[in-house]
């Protein structure tokens, strides 16, 4: 049913209203209704795993995406492509990286499979081609290895220098 | 939230877009990121990207079932390297290899290497061959796929080469299809022997058969499995395109990309809308980019191309005409496919395409463009591909096509954006060959234009027969303020109509007639509409034989004080203009105060 509406409520207890061919986009949103068979509008969707500020990111990236085909089923020939993020989507990735994470959650909780891949191929333009100092000081990781486990690392890691 | 707190899970899922150099930078970051590449099982080996140390050395702390994706190629690594780096990598204990790809192999090493993979496993299958070296690489091929039951995805550059091609299995499971060059014949043996296909995807796909027989149109046979179909450079005349399109009737996806071909049935949305509810009522997604060079270059069917000129017998097509049959409820409410067109000026290319614009334009050209919901049609800079209104989208006020060809099929473009165009202010159409089509529509352009004050027409075979529609620009626009009509052949008296219309014109403050052979006959006329004409302030009369008597008519007119207000510059060069005429032209010009060269 066009434009038919629900309600999604956010963990901090915000509702938002969706409609339902928006909704579900989330594989998970799609299995509650169907499980469900809710039809009524006054019906609201619990997701206490995503806050409004999440919920509410996520809800546009859905709305812009509606009329997309459905994802390839052939996953397992995911292609390692990470050009192919159109400007819409780098636009509306371009937030922080705390943000983007929660993004990530938000997606795989969901089962939201575009959003998921657009956004790791975002994470994985960040990591690619920088040295491991480099990606610690990206993503602020803290080096927690042991002297001797350093030591290890570093001649397993010889050829990492040569490059 | 930071990286290292995500879940193992989703840190190897942003693992899958990194290559396994990457991932190895990663993994020596911190204790976390260290247990989950150590604990990643989907690892990339390729030979591309790492030297054989590397190899060497991935190989001994990743262990072999932990790639799922193999990709050699021999392409820039001598054979005896080759030869070493295999060493390092047992095939046989890729025991999840789901991806291989294979480049520039001898149909030796290709051979063993295929008879060793998992064939449980294997998914996706890429090659690429020399056909031309070795000749046993499509039985190779053939007896490899009925080997790998698992395989869904096949890669080629090709499926077959003279007489040879790729006997393909009975039963076999392939699903998806990619395949750089293949003809027409063998697009059809393939869908016909893979009875599991739902996803074709062709780079390149000919007619050519290599014994230049000529191709009959066989009885359509169905092929229901068919879901996605994408040619990338079809080349095929459109009755052969329609043909392999009836008979895939379940078609929920198609691309096609065609560059210069003829104009065709492709160009019309009636003809597809038609086609698609007869053929193709499944169709979801369709994408086309289809251009035609409408000038010179025409495409056979053997993808020959052959010059032409084809100003002779041309209708011209223009856009909105193009456009209107992709505009129905069909198109636009029923599957939501929104159809925008352009006309290239340098290169004479029509083309017509679905939004967003699958084809990347690869240098920036001049293009009249009809956009999806825009009734007229505007010339712009900008790429095809990018969006409307961005920073290279700039409004244009001169457009200058000095020694361009442009002949009467490009003019009739331009001048269907000019008709209603407000912008454009100075147009340099300086030696082309427009000819007398030309200016007829430059001159119907401009009755309803009323922006452009600037027109060089200079050297442009507009000739006797394209002299009335200069006099209509005179007649009837009333913004030109600057008009050049030198070289263009026009002969003496179509000149002296032209002068007659341009008496009565009160907006053109300079003609430039150089080399427009005057003579001392036309100065008559020239003369006495100069007396009429009020506004002129500029006139060349370079190289236009006017000599001494000639001379004297114009000396005349400047003595003429309701006339000395207005000439200022006047151009004389090249007359064989002698003293006595210099000193009739000096005496008037002192009641006037033109400047002479």
């Amino acid at each position: 049913m066009a434009g038919h509406k629900i309600k999604l409520q956010s963990s901090d207890g915000d509702t938002f209203d969706v409609e339902v061919e928006i909704a579900k986009q989330s594989a998970t949103i799609k299995t509650m209704l169907e499980d469900l068979g809710m039809d009524e509008e006054e019906d609201v969707i619990p997701l206490p795993n995503v806050n409004s500020a999440i919920l509410k990111k996520v809800i546009q990236w859905a709305t812009h995406h509606k009329d997309d085909p459905p994802p390839p089923e052939d996953d397992e020939n995911r292609e390692k492509n990470t050009n192919d993020i159109s400007s819409w989507d780098q636009d509306f990735l371009k937030v922080d990286q705390g943000t983007l994470f929660e993004l990530i959650l938000a997606a795989n909780y969901l089962d939201i499979k575009g959003l998921l891949d657009v956004t790791c191929k975002t994470v994985a333009n960040m990591i690619k081609g920088k040295t491991p100092e480099e990606i610690r000081r990206t993503f602020n990781i803290k080096n927690d290895f042991t002297p001797q486990e350093e030591e290890q690392i570093k001649k397993e890691n010889e050829w990492c220098e040569e490059k | 939230m930071s990286l290292t707190n995500l879940p193992l899970e989703l840190i190897h899922r942003i693992f899958d877009y990194c290559d396994i150099l990457t991932i190895l930078s990663v993994r020596v970051t911190s204790k976390y990121l260290y247990l989950a590449a150590n604990a990643f099982d989907r690892y990339d080996l390729d030979n591309n990207y790492a030297s054989e140390n590397t190899l060497s050395l991935i190989t001994r702390f990743i262990r072999l079932q932990n790639f799922v994706s193999l990709n050699l190629s021999s392409g820039y690594v001598t054979d005896d390297s080759f030869t070493e780096l295999m060493s390092h990598i047992d095939i046989r204990q890729l025991i999840r290899l789901r991806s291989l790809t294979l480049s520039n192999l001898s149909d030796v090493k290709l051979k063993q290497i295929l008879s060793m993979v998992n064939s449980e496993s294997l998914l996706s299958l890429s090659i690429q061959f020399d056909v031309k070296k070795y000749s046993g690489v499509f039985n190779i091929l053939s007896s490899a796929i009925t080997r790998l039951i698992a395989l869904q995805r096949l890669h080629l550059n090709t499926v077959g080469y003279k007489e040879m091609q790729i006997a393909w299995p009975t039963n076999c499971s392939l699903k998806y299809a990619i395949i750089d060059t293949c003809t027409y014949n063998q697009y059809r043996v393939m869908i016909h022997s893979l009875p599991h296909l739902e996803s074709v995807s062709i780079e390149d796909c000919t007619l050519n058969e290599y014994n230049g027989k000529t191709l009959l149109l066989s009885a359509p046979t169905l092929h229901p499995s068919l879901k996605s179909l994408t040619m990338a450079k079809s080349r095929l005349p459109a009755e052969y395109i329609q043909r392999l399109l009836s008979e895939t009737p379940n078609l929920v996806n198609l691309t096609l990309i065609s560059h210069k071909r003829q104009f065709d049935s492709l160009f019309d949305g009636a003809y597809w809308e038609n086609f698609i509810q007869m053929k193709l009522p499944l169709l979801a997604k369709f994408e086309f980019f289809f251009e035609s060079c409408l000038s010179k270059v025409e495409c056979d069917y053997k993808g020959d191309y052959h010059y032409k000129e084809k100003d002779e017998n041309y209708t011209h097509t223009s856009l909105s005409s193009l456009i209107l049959p992709f505009r129905t409820p069909f198109w636009l409410d029923e599957k939501r496919w929104f159809v925008t067109c352009d006309f290239l000026i340098e290169s004479a290319d029509l083309r017509i395409c679905t939004v967003p614009v699958i084809v990347v334009d690869k240098w920036q050209c001049y293009r009249c463009e009809l956009s999806p919901f825009d009734d007229k049609p505007r010339i712009t800079e900008r790429l095809v591909n990018e969006a409307i209104g961005t920073s290279t989208d700039k409004v244009l006020t001169t457009l200058k096509f000095e020694n361009c060809g442009i002949n009467s099929i490009r003019i009739g473009y331009l001048a269907d954006v000019l008709r209603h165009d407000k912008t454009i202010t100075n147009l340099n159409l300086k030696n082309n060959t427009i000819g007398p089509k030309g200016i007829q529509y430059i001159a119907e352009a401009l009755q309803q234009n009323k922006t452009l004050t600037t027109l060089n027409l200079q050297q442009n075979c507009i000739g006797t027969n394209g002299a009335p529609y200069i006099c209509d620009i005179l007649q009837h626009n009333t913004t030109l303020t600057r008009l050049n009509i030198g070289m263009s052949g026009i002969g003496v008296d179509k000149m002296i109509e032209i002068f007659n219309a341009l008496q009565a014109n009160t907006t053109l403050k300079a003609i430039d007639l150089y080399h427009c052979s005057i003579g001392r006959y036309g100065m008559d006329y020239l003369t006495n509409a100069l007396q009429k004409n009020t506004t002129l302030t500029e006139l060349n009369l370079t190289s236009n034989d006017i000599k001494v008597a000639a001379a004297e008519h114009l000396a005349c007119l400047f003595r003429k004080t309701t006339y000395s207000k207005a000439l200022s510059i006047l151009n004389l060069y090249d007359n064989e203009i002698n003293a006595i005429a210099a000193k009739h032209l000096a005496d008037g010009l002192q009641h006037n105060k033109a400047n002479c060269s």
